[in-house]
């Protein structure tokens, strides 16, 4: 009897400290008729551009549990109501119904309901659909029958997790702009009012709109953000990132507790960054700092590497190479130390870059480990505090009062050239080695500093290609070609040539031939610095073309083909009144191109081309002839493309030099026969 | 690091005593076919055993290897082990694979993810077994051209009255094999030893040395339907060659076709309702790989595959008494085994038709292609048709001789930048224009008109399109063309490209040197005409012939009119392949072709 007073107690006691937040919503089949109060045809001609307009677009994510204790289990639910219009049968994606979730998933309901133009409506759920399962996960399909345009599709599903598996996100990025136009888009958020947020600001002094709700009886707040009248994303030459431009709305749980559990996300960036830290920087077990202890390797590495070098720049650059050429990207979530890193020669991103920083750092260079955030996660908002934000590894190398930034562990990519995502972005440092860790609490935080990213990359971006013609009597031309490329492009073409075989690799060499129609016999060819991301790539072709002169008594005619330009006339036009996006060019582009043509000495050229120039604020073209002798013309040509960020309304100015290359084209040059000289 | 065989780096190599050429891999691969009476007919199983020994560095690069699951089969006992250890089975996870063309199918790939990355030197092993629904899909095993094979055996083990023999593809050349009887129950098949083959371009099968069909023999008799009359049988025990289906009686198909003309206008309205209305998404599920759905489940959903709207056709027509049939196609590039034959040669199905005289095909799936003409995938092939009163195979010719694309542009010396430009399209060219018209707006259908031309001309480009005309057979519009570089004028003359087409690169001139077919995308014909208003020149009336008309050629005759002159170019190149001496000569009108780009048609400026 005692015993069960006690027990009594005990439960009354468990129940009355549970705090529980009650599931409240539940998805509802519409029951209207989908296409009331609309023109369809109207509708049909409005949207004539696209296959289809979503109409509405719902979502919410509901958790639910009690706070602390037994009681209800922690769950979570993710519904989703699209309704839409369909323009194009023939876009599969509209046309048919595809749902995935993980096999833990409980598809509490799903629906799909087809409102045919002529008012048949035909209903479906999940004994219709097809039901595919791979390895860890469900999808749903199925394909709707009788489609025609102007057909209003609408889908809905109610799947519910227990939170234990898989374990919730814990952020939420949610776009809120699509690739076809959107009428209504809605999403809420309920969470249990002991949780806490954050939101990011989309711009600086700029959240997306939203509103809160508060159901105090159920323990509830309900985040709801909407948008109306959503224009479809468009795809456009120079554009910047997606989340630089569209709408979307992010936020993340800051801290939560249920069933016993709790979750604190950091409250700092350098709690963040030492997350990062345990990963790139730790060194055999237990032991805290990573500098305390370097590797004998990584000494005799680096002392090898700088063997020769003049000054910390060529060090550093040499490292940074040796780095990207010996070591070997692999995903690898093992908190491991650096040490059998060093030695397998394989890791993650965050161990090569912190292997990296440890070689700069016995070089005598003072450098640091940076996490940087990337342009395409949209503005960085310092008060949104969050992994996501900040996950991009980088080293920062002082020398000679100047900041360098290395990412080793792009193969190829040239040292001081910066990805075009993270120029003028925002890092964290992780500060000096040196620095006193200031309370008990803070010991295992490394400090940190906000830094900036340069707003233009520190390698050059260009290209330079020197042709030597020479044209004998006969029409036949040899031609000796050198390209001299740095920056993205050296990296785009090392990137190709990496690892081929013989065949493989004359293969690609050849689709570097400028001129490629005709007879072309490729004599040599040569590729210098290939390994050494550091210089210049150079490609070097020999060959002879035999169809490009027509040689007549009177007159030669030379048809200069790619010479000069592209031969073939292929373009897109693009259209200023019609582009919707801002300009943004990321790097400078800068082209040229120096030719020199012999030619017999008892040829003269006709008419030597005009000069071109062009200039305007985005950059410029140019076109210089020069005979420099009687029987050599030496041509320079150049494009120039200036870094930019700018308005759309600025794009016809753009256009000028993009849009006109063909300025720069010289088709033909005529030389007149003089056998009496 | 990678291998690359530059002259300053081979010093390096012959430093460190490294062959100047290094195998990626050495491939083992052993695949037992266990054949057995059972019932009244025969079971299929195999066991497949692949051992693979990474010898290049970049070979360490693989992280994963595919073990296919079609529906006709199913894949147990994976096993896998890398170097000494072996794999567990979290090791191997399946997913249903994305195909552009196929939206619902039951067919798996098992991958094998490697857990940690393979050492050089290392060896993989791995094996699974295959039971099989029917004897007929004993596939065709192709031996794969890599670096490099080592050995690939197939051993078939069967009933001492089955007897295999092997029909064999070899794209290349010989390749060699042995073939082995092991008492009277096992057969072997093997290949040993072979390097890569070098890639050729215009080249589809680079990726193998051969494809080897296996007939089972018992007596006289096939019992793995290899041969056509097996496969007929076969093919007619799954579904009726003799489909039929009313119409609903309130359709406005069914007011229509009573009143046609004739049969084929019948077929027509026919063809013309199922490619308009029946979209295609292939549901590929149980034999719906192989097997046509019912015709009323096709009609009834209005959606289906290209066997699904041929076999609505033909059940729709024969309610009519109009006998079509289906007909198996390849689009792409088969390998053929002179009498023999196996369900997966096919991709694709379209109709037959014989009215009396000649065969009369037609594609449903070619949603902008009219009736009377045909899709340039499905020209050229070799269609076995399923004809109930008995197979047959037919070449599929040209259904017409007409250019794909005809450009008439009028043009004066004085304003060659904005020429007026008349051009025709038909056939594929015409369904891709209706296609962009339907779904591009603006300067995305701008663009893509600009360059459907444009990149079959040289130095000529065309802009500013409208529609002028719509029909069934051809698309007329009227655009402006700018020849500024096209002709080419000097003091004293202009001259005029005789070769204005852009029709091949010369990667074609690498297929001198070599025996193999080539294989083209796509045949071509197209038209040029050039009206040139050119007061105070004079020019000589000619006529070139390159090639030969009738199997690659180029044609240009220039006829001088009052101030003016008329340059006709007439383009064809005739078939997808070359064989042979059609290859010499296809190779000899190349290099001509490329010869005569210096062979310029000279206008002369009349002396004031």
């Amino acid at each position: 009897m005692k015993n069960s007073r006690i027990y009594l107690c005990l439960i009354f006691l468990v129940f009355l400290g549970c705090t529980t937040s009650k599931r409240i919503i539940y998805m509802k089949k519409p029951t209207d008729v989908a296409n009331t109060g609309l023109d369809i045809d109207d509708f049909i001609e409005k949207y004539e551009d696209y296959d289809g307009v979503y109409l509405s677009i719902n979502e919410t994510i509901e958790h639910s549990g009690t706070k602390q204790g037994a009681g209800e289990p922690w769950k979570y639910v993710r519904i989703r109501q699209i309704k839409y219009m369909v323009l194009n049968p023939d876009n599969e994606r509209l046309t048919t119904l595809k749902l995935s979730a993980s096999e833990a998933a409980d598809f509490e309901s799903i629906y799909s309901r087809v409102t045919y133009p002529d008012g048949t409506i035909k209903e479906y759920d999940s004994s219709n659909y097809i039901m595919e399962e791979n390895s860890g996960s469900r999808i749903y399909k199925f394909i709707y029958p009788n489609i025609v345009k102007g057909t209003i599709i609408e889908e809905g599903n109610s799947v519910s997790y227990n939170a234990w598996a898989p374990r919730p996100p814990l952020e939420h990025d949610i776009p809120l702009q699509f690739n076809i136009p959107c009428l209504s888009v809605k999403f809420k958020y309920a969470y249990p009012d002991w949780w806490h947020i954050n939101y990011k600001k989309i711009a600086k002094y700029r959240n997306y709109p939203f509103g809160i709700e508060k159901d105090e009886k159920n323990h509830k707040r309900i985040i709801t953000v909407s948008a109306q009248n959503v224009g479809a994303i468009k795809n456009e030459l120079y554009t910047p990132a997606f989340k630089e431009l569209a709408n979307y709305f992010q936020f993340m749980i800051t801290s939560l507790q249920m069933n016993g559990t709790s979750y604190y996300a950091p409250s700092s960036w350098s709690k963040v960054a030492s997350t990062f830290e345990k990963y790139a920087m730790k060194k055999g077990g237990g032991v805290a700092g990573f500098f305390s202890d370097p590797t004998k390797e990584a000494k005799t590495m680096t002392e090898n590497l700088i063997v020769g070098c003049k000054n910390n720049i060529e060090r550093a650059y040499k490292i940074v190479e040796a780095v990207q050429k010996s070591f070997e990207i692999i995903d690898d979530l093992e908190v491991n130390d650096l040490k059998k890193v060093f030695e397998n020669k394989k890791g993650n991103i965050y161990k090569i870059t912190g292997i990296t920083q440890l070689l700069l750092d016995y070089a005598g260079i003072n450098s640091k480990f940076c996490l940087v955030h990337s342009a395409k996660d949209g503005y960085f908002d310092e008060t949104y505090i969050q992994y996501s934000q900040m996950n991009i590894p980088a080293v920062m190398a002082e020398i000679d009062g100047e900041h360098h930034f290395f990412f080793p562990y792009i193969k190829y990519l040239s040292p001081g050239h910066i990805p075009e995502h993270l120029l003028s972005e925002t890092a964290i440092m992780f500060a000096d080695k040196k620095s006193k860790r200031s309370t008990a609490a803070n010991r295992f935080i490394r400090p940190t500093k906000m830094i900036k990213l340069p707003d233009e990359t520190q390698s050059n971006n260009k290209v330079v290609e020197h042709y030597d013609l020479t044209i004998a009597e006969d029409g036949l031309i040899k031609v000796k070609e050198k390209k001299i490329l740095t920056g993205y492009m050296s990296y785009y073409i090392r990137k190709e040539l990496d690892d081929l075989k013989k065949d493989e690799y004359d293969k690609v060499i050849r689709s570097f031939l400028t001129y490629d129609e005709g007879n072309v016999e490729l004599i040599s060819h040569k590729v210098s610095n290939l390994d050494s991301s550091t210089k210049e790539l150079i490609l070097e072709l020999e060959y002879t073309i035999d169809n490009l002169v027509t040689v007549t008594p009177e007159e030669v005619i030379f048809q200069t083909g790619g010479l000069f330009s592209p031969i073939s006339l292929k373009k897109y036009k693009v259209s200023s009144k019609d582009r919707e996006n801002p300009i943004r060019v990321y790097y400078d582009e800068s082209y040229e191109k120096q030719i020199s043509i012999k030619f017999p000495f008892y040829w003269s050229l006709s008419e030597t081309p005009e000069q071109v120039e062009l200039k305007n604020d985005f950059g410029a073209i140019t076109a210089n002839f020069e005979l420099s002798d009687t029987s050599k013309l030496k041509v320079s040509q150049s494009r120039f493309l200036k870094r930019c960020s700018e308005p759309k309304e600025r794009f016809s100015e753009m256009l000028e030099i993009i849009g006109n290359s063909s300025k720069l084209s010289v088709p033909t040059l005529f030389f007149t026969v003089n056998p009496s000289n | 690091m990678k291998l690359f065989f530059l002259f300053i780096t081979l010093p390096l190599f012959v430093q460190n005593n490294l062959s100047a050429i290094e195998n990626d891999i050495s491939y083992d691969h052993v695949s037992v076919f266990e054949i057995k009476a059972k019932n009244e007919g025969f079971s299929l199983n195999s066991k497949t055993e692949i051992s693979i020994k990474h010898l290049s560095k970049r070979s360490t690069d693989i992280s994963y290897y595919f073990i296919p699951e079609p529906f006709y089969s199913s894949v147990y006992k994976l096993a896998a082990k890398l170097g000494e250890k072996r794999l567990g089975k979290s090791t191997f996870s399946f997913t249903y694979p994305k195909s552009k063309d196929v939206f619902l199918q039951d067919g798996k790939i098992h991958i094998l993810n490697l857990p940690r990355k393979i050492k050089q030197g290392e060896q993989l092993f791995y094996s699974y077994r295959k039971s099989y629904s029917d004897l007929t899909f004993l596939p065709i095993i192709k031996i794969p051209n890599l670096d490099y094979l080592n050995s690939y055996k197939i051993i078939i083990k069967h009933p001492s009255d089955v007897k295999p023999e092997f029909s064999f593809f070899l794209p290349a050349g010989d390749v060699e094999y042995t073939i082995k009887p092991v008492g009277k129950k096992q057969t072997e098949l093997i290949f040993s030893k072979i390097d890569k083959r070098r890639s050729l371009p215009y080249f589809p099968f680079n990726g193998m040395h051969a494809a080897v069909l296996v007939k089972l023999m018992r007596g006289q008799s096939l019992i793995n339907s290899a041969s056509p009359e097996s496969f007929m049988e076969w093919y007619g025990k799954q579904i009726s060659l003799t489909p039929s289906l009313a119409l609903d009686s309130e359709s406005a198909l069914s007011a229509a076709i009573p009143i046609a003309e004739n049969d084929l206008s019948k077929l027509r309205l026919i063809h013309d309702y199922v490619r308009e209305n029946v979209r295609y998404i292939a549901d590929t599920r149980a034999m719906g790989a192989f097997i046509p759905r019912q015709p009323d489940i096709t009609l009834g959903r209005l959606y289906g595959d290209c066997k699904d709207k041929a076999y609505a056709i033909s059940a729709i027509a024969r309610n009519y008494d109009i006998k079509v049939n289906m007909a198996l196609v390849s689009t792409e590039p088969d390998y053929s085994f002179k009498n023999d034959i196996h369900i997966t040669q096919f991709n694709h199905v379209i109709c037959q038709y014989n009215d009396g005289e000649n065969d009369i095909f037609f594609d449903p799936t070619a949603k902008y292609c009219e009736f009377g003409n045909l899709p340039d995938g499905d020209i050229g092939t070799h269609a076995f048709i399923l004809d109930p009163d008995g197979y047959r195979y037919a070449k599929i010719t040209k259904p017409n001789n007409l250019p794909g694309i005809e450009l008439i542009v009028d043009a004066e010396m004085d304003s060659l930048i904005r020429a007026k430009a008349t051009i025709t399209l038909r056939n594929d060219y015409l369904g891709d224009a209706v296609r962009a018209l339907n779904e591009l707006k603006k300067i995305d259908l701008e663009n893509y008109l600009s360059n459907l031309i444009t990149s079959h001309f040289y130095k000529i480009s065309v802009d500013y399109f409208s529609l002028i005309e719509q029909r069934q057979d051809a698309i007329i519009f009227q655009a402006t063309a700018d020849l500024s570089k096209f002709l080419i004028s000097s003091k004293t003359k202009t001259y005029i490209p005789r070769t204005p087409f852009t029709v091949f690169d010369n990667q074609i001139l690498e297929r001198e040197k070599d025996d193999y077919s080539i294989y083209l995308d796509n045949a071509f014909r197209a038209k040029f005409i050039l009206n040139l208003k050119a007061d105070g020149f004079s020019g000589k009336a000619t006529d070139t012939q390159i090639g030969t008309t009738n199997l690659a050629g180029l044609n240009v005759s220039v006829t001088p009119e009052k101030d003016s002159f008329k340059i006709t170019y007439d383009v064809n190149i005739e078939n997808k392949i070359y064989h042979d001496k059609n290859k010499k000569l296809f190779i000899e009108f190349c290099k001509s072709y490329y010869t005569n780009k210096t062979n310029l048609i000279a206008l002369e400026r009349s002396s004031q």
